[in-house]
């Protein structure tokens, strides 16, 4: 497995095929652990979207009961059930793409390595950080957390843009089973 | 090679306490002139201001007295406060950079400030506001005799322009090492400088952006514009009605081209005062930036430090044959350097302008593994249509907007002439993304990564896989379906507007295996 391994001749590790960098990974013994987010997560991701949805919603409703008015083009009734349908609409848009978001959100720790997390339903994105670049960690409950015995584990780095990492949903043992895990030991060196 | 010293407490320069009131003095001088030298009477509001005067240069004298430093062994003691005394033990490790700055008067006066820069980066350790030339110079040397040195000592040789004769710099050769000088420009690199940036144009805007806060001179600009204003459009409403708008249409060029000669030679000026005896030297594994005309300034950064380098290469330096070689070090500042007329304390730049060969010498200080030449540049995948459905986006309403409006009346075109255009338009922009797709790649060599785009002003990133803080595999719908990813990583001292390494377009199974390939590199601590 040595002479396999990437560092070794890292220009060939690019054109490889995926498989095989699948199983060099379960070769390199990297234990990943894939971190459950709670299903209260998918309550206040639904609770969110909704009330998001029926704002954005009944926004736009406001708007065009008054420029009915403003029009008088129909009687009261019509405008107030047609202004309040991009609010349903919304609403039920919301409780889809909640949904959707708690399927396709997943966080992973590869033991030894990082974390990675897996976020988005159109846009998605794939963050991938190192433990050895972690500066500190926080764990952080909301009020709803608190009822719900979940927590939000953000993980720092020094870079700038992308500096923060947020896993959510995780239950409140592990998320701080995962802070002692994730730890810097050894103080990290300054060059 | 250190030298054991008692510690000796040493203070700041006698005259600290004139650079220590700053602002103050600049609105309360006028009623002290005014009183001193005219001997007008003076009113209550002069007298309070003079009285305020009086009492801030005595706090000022007395809190420059009460800063004292010493040099303990392995750390820098500094006291500092009049009421709250504060005692600060910095390690001499914790100092990674040394910054001088020298404005007109402390260059009058003799003396200079020096900035002790942390690892952080977010507050200076110390501020030393100000010490003689002599002291700073001293203890900068101590200050860097301390640093562990991991590099020997390296002479570059033919790259770098014969290095100006630094009449005045006479350093004393330290204790450990001399310098050698990596680049150095002169008169006529500063004015091809300045013939490639647009950096008047900048202080232009800035300077009009902040005079149109004040409620007087926007009031005179309006009055100053609408005369002119009106001048101009008699002027045109002249040739337009005597049938002559060939006339009016080089008037107005002329007007636009000079307009843009003022703004280069602005440009020019601004760089001379910016980068004049701009030289870049190397002391072990610390690079040091000296330029400037009225302020001087020193930076420096720690090559270990630097993170990611960027080569551009616009138009305009294609035309003169150069580029410019910037570079983020961990722990700037972010955004807080100076777009105007004085140069920053950051250490931005390792070439403001430079030849191709120069650059790609200095790039082989900071990063010995790298082989230009050898580079192989991979094309990305699918760039054209990824950047054409982009586009597409919001040219094609355009597009139809334009279309609409000449049909409907709005604009003094017929539908053909419009349609025309449009096709014109089109055309056109279909062969700069064909040309854009062209020219992106990226390349892999040992630890770094590369990736080039643009095609009017040409981008060069590169960054060192082991010195990444975070990589991300990015997707929009359109990724999707054309079965690419985008490869995003993270640096340290990077901007906050944009990300360190941005690759859209790379193969899925070419993405994941540089991640792949960058997660390994990233493991070690940096």
């Amino acid at each position: 497995m040595a002479l396999q391994h990437p560092m070794n001749d890292p220009m060939q590790d690019v054109q490889r095929p995926a498989e095989a960098l699948q199983a060099d990974s379960e070769h390199a013994r990297t234990e990943i652990t894939a971190l459950q987010t709670q299903p209260s997560q998918l309550l206040f991701w639904r609770a969110f979207y909704v009330l998001v949805g029926s704002a954005l919603g009944l926004a736009l409703g406001a708007v065009f009961s008054v420029l009915a008015q403003e029009l008088r083009a129909w009687d009261l009734t019509t405008v107030l059930a047609v202004s309040s349908l991009p609010g349903l609409l919304l609403a039920g848009a919301g409780w889809v793409y909640a949904g959707l978001r708690f399927a396709h959100y997943r966080g992973e720790l590869h033991r030894g390595e990082g974390v990675l997390l897996l976020d988005g339903v159109w846009w998605r994105s794939e963050t991938w950080l190192p433990m050895a670049r972690l500066q500190h960690l926080d764990v952080h409950q909301g009020p709803l957390d608190r009822h719900w015995a979940m927590a939000t584990l953000t993980l720092h780095t020094a870079g700038t843009h992308d500096h923060q990492l947020r896993l959510r949903g995780l239950p409140l043992a592990q998320a701080h089973a995962l802070r002692s895990a994730l730890m810097p030991r050894a103080t990290l060196t300054h060059d | 090679m250190t030298e054991a010293r008692q510690p000796q407490t040493r203070r700041l320069h006698p005259l600290s306490f004139v650079f220590a009131l700053g602002g103050l003095i600049r609105s309360l001088a006028a009623p002290v002139l005014a009183f001193a030298v005219l001997g007008r009477s003076v009113d209550r509001i002069h007298l309070i201001g003079m009285l305020v005067l009086a009492g801030a240069t005595l706090w000022a004298l007395l809190r420059t007295r009460a800063y004292s430093y010493e040099l303990g062994p392995g750390e820098l003691l500094v006291r500092e406060g009049l009421l709250d005394r504060t005692q600060r033990h910095i390690p001499f490790a914790r100092i990674h950079n040394i910054s001088q700055r020298r404005m007109l008067l402390h260059r009058l006066l003799g003396v200079t400030e020096l900035r002790l820069e942390s690892a952080s980066g977010a507050k200076p350790e110390a501020v030393m506001r100000v010490l003689g030339v002599e002291a700073a110079r001293s203890l900068e040397q101590i200050l860097r005799g301390q640093q562990p040195e991991e590099q020997p000592e390296e002479h570059r040789e033919g790259s770098a322009e014969p290095a100006t004769g630094s009449a005045g710099e006479a350093a004393p050769p330290s204790i450990s090492d001399t310098p050698s000088v990596l680049h150095a420009l002169s008169s006529g690199e500063i004015l091809r400088l300045g013939l490639t940036s647009n950096r008047g144009l900048l202080v232009v805007v800035i300077a009009l952006g902040t005079a149109f806060q004040q409620e007087f001179l926007r009031r005179q600009f309006a009055a100053w514009m609408g005369v002119s204003g009106l001048w101009l459009r008699n002027q045109l409403f002249q040739q337009v009605q005597g049938q002559r708008w060939q006339g009016a249409l080089l008037e107005l060029m002329l007007a636009g081209l000079l307009l843009f000669v003022l703004l280069r030679l602005l440009s020019v000026v601004l760089a001379f005062v910016r980068y004049h005896g701009f030289r870049l030297e190397q002391h072990g594994e610390q690079l040091i930036a000296v330029h400037g005309l009225l302020t001087q300034v020193r930076a420096g950064a720690r090559l270990p430090r630097l993170q990611r380098w960027q080569i551009d290469e616009t138009w305009w330096h294609r035309r003169f044959g150069r580029c410019r070689l910037g570079v983020a070090v961990a722990g700037s500042m972010h955004g807080s350097g100076s777009h105007g007329a004085e140069p920053g304390v950051q250490f931005k730049e390792l070439a403001p302008i430079a030849r191709w060969q120069q650059a790609q010498a200095l790039l082989k200080v900071c990063l010995p593994t790298l082989d230009w030449p050898a580079l192989q540049w991979q094309p990305l995948h699918a760039v054209f249509a990824r950047r054409l459905w982009r586009q597409a986006r919001w040219a094609l309403p355009l597009a139809f907007g334009l279309l609409a409006c000449s049909a409907v009346g709005l604009i003094a075109l017929s539908v053909p002439a419009a349609l025309a255009v449009v096709l014109l338009l089109g055309g056109a922009w279909l062969a700069y993304l064909r040309l854009w797709a062209r020219f992106a790649a990226y390349a892999v060599a040992g630890d770094v990564v590369l990736y080039r785009s643009g095609l009017w002003h040409r981008r060069w990133v590169i960054v060192a896989m082991p010195r990444l803080q975070s990589l991300r595999l990015y997707s929009t719908p359109l990724d999707r379906r054309l079965g690419v990813r985008s490869l995003q990583a993270d640096t340290q001292g990077g901007s906050k507007s944009h990300r360190a390494l941005d690759i859209p377009c790379l193969k899925q199974e070419i993405a994941q295996g540089l991640r792949t390939q960058a997660w390994q590199a990233m493991q070690r601590a940096p």
